[in-house]
């Protein structure tokens, strides 16, 4: 049975080094939002989906273990950027939003949702991301239930921190 | 545009002269009239002797900088609160938050102590609520061009420091 999975989200593949504005509308690059750590890289249909609120909801949770994991989030979706910021003040969130309102990399990435006509939105997906940008593990979100809970955000941050850090292991 | 991670420099604000080795230096207007304060920073690798220093990111400062409006919280001798303090974690995360200013950076004194912060925005720009003069009150001071840089916010949602002495928001290891 197929995953469902662009191959852009495979593991192993490099998502493209994007370049977007923020929810302020600064223009932000995904390698700097990243920054050696650990990031949840998750394309989102809309602040409008229920689905979405309740998944981000369940961020918003997972954020203070980020405040001290040394790990990260990023959104995006075609939101432009003061809808972005309404939304993440609406949820609580202290991650960065980036607006793909000129749906810039939609088709790049093969994320486009082709049944919803009406918001032309990204098809719901993650990755957790390596701090070069290659995919640790993806996610198909179309579903609900295909996303990650957060016992798998904590996993593959788990993961892929305990390859990065040089000092994983505590010096003796 | 200069991004939060990477070195710090060491600050000074108060009455001193005009010192040898700083890679910006210059004399700000406090807003309430009192007497002016010269603020100044050195490289990391040339802290000052005889100056009361503290850690601040180093994208804070430029010496191309445009002026400023900054609003400046400094612990006063005596007032030791940790870095980590609950108050000053709360701070870090009503910053992230809402992000308004062209430049922040709070303070650092040793490894872990909160030595206070400063918040920049450009003369004309509404003066936002600093959060970390919960902790200790602020003074707003006209600062001319020649120290302020202007930074990226930090991505969120980490509020650790990255190893000790660094202040946040330098945001990675």
């Amino acid at each position: 049975m197929s995953d469902g999975l662009r191959p852009a989200l495979q593991p192993g593949a490099r998502v493209p080094d994007l370049e977007l504005p923020d929810h302020n509308g600064s223009v932000r690059r995904l390698s700097e939002l990243v920054a050696g750590d650990p990031t949840l890289l998750a394309f989102s249909r809309g602040w409008w989906c229920p689905k979405e609120q309740t998944f981000f909801r369940g961020l918003v949770r997972l954020q203070e273990e980020l405040e001290v994991g040394y790990a990260r989030f990023v959104t995006v979706s075609v939101d432009p950027p003061e809808v972005q910021a309404a939304f993440r003040a609406g949820l609580g969130a202290r991650w960065t939003f980036l607006s793909d309102a000129d749906r810039v990399y939609l088709d790049a990435l093969e994320l486009r949702e082709v049944a919803d006509t009406l918001h032309d939105p990204y098809v719901p997906a993650c990755a957790t991301l390596r701090p070069d940008l290659t995919v640790h593990r993806g996610y198909n979100g179309y579903y609900f239930w295909g996303r990650p809970t957060l016992e798998e955000i904590r996993a593959d941050f788990r993961e892929i921190t305990s390859a990065i850090r040089s000092d994983y292991e505590p010096p003796r | 545009m200069t991004d939060a991670g990477g070195a710090y420099l060491w600050l000074a604000a108060g009455s001193f002269e005009a010192p040898a080795g700083a890679i910006a230096s210059v004399v700000a207007e406090p807003l309430d009239g009192g007497d002016p304060l010269r603020l100044a920073a050195w490289p990391e690798h040339a802290r000052p002797a005889g100056v009361r220093v503290a850690k601040v990111a180093a994208g804070f400062v430029s010496p191309d900088g445009a002026p400023a409006v900054v609003s400046l919280v400094l612990a006063p001798r005596g007032v030791r609160v940790p870095f980590d303090d609950q108050a000053v974690i709360g701070a870090r995360r009503a910053a992230l938050t809402y992000w308004p200013w062209r430049a922040l950076s709070t303070l650092v004194r040793g490894d872990s102590e909160f030595a206070g912060a400063v918040s920049a925005v450009s003369p004309g720009t509404p003066s936002p609520l600093d959060p970390f003069a919960r902790i200790v009150p602020a003074r707003l001071l006209a600062v001319p061009a020649g120290l302020v840089g202007q930074m990226t916010p930090p991505a969120g949602p980490v509020l650790e420091r990255y190893g000790s002495a660094k202040p946040w928001p330098l945001d990675r290891f």
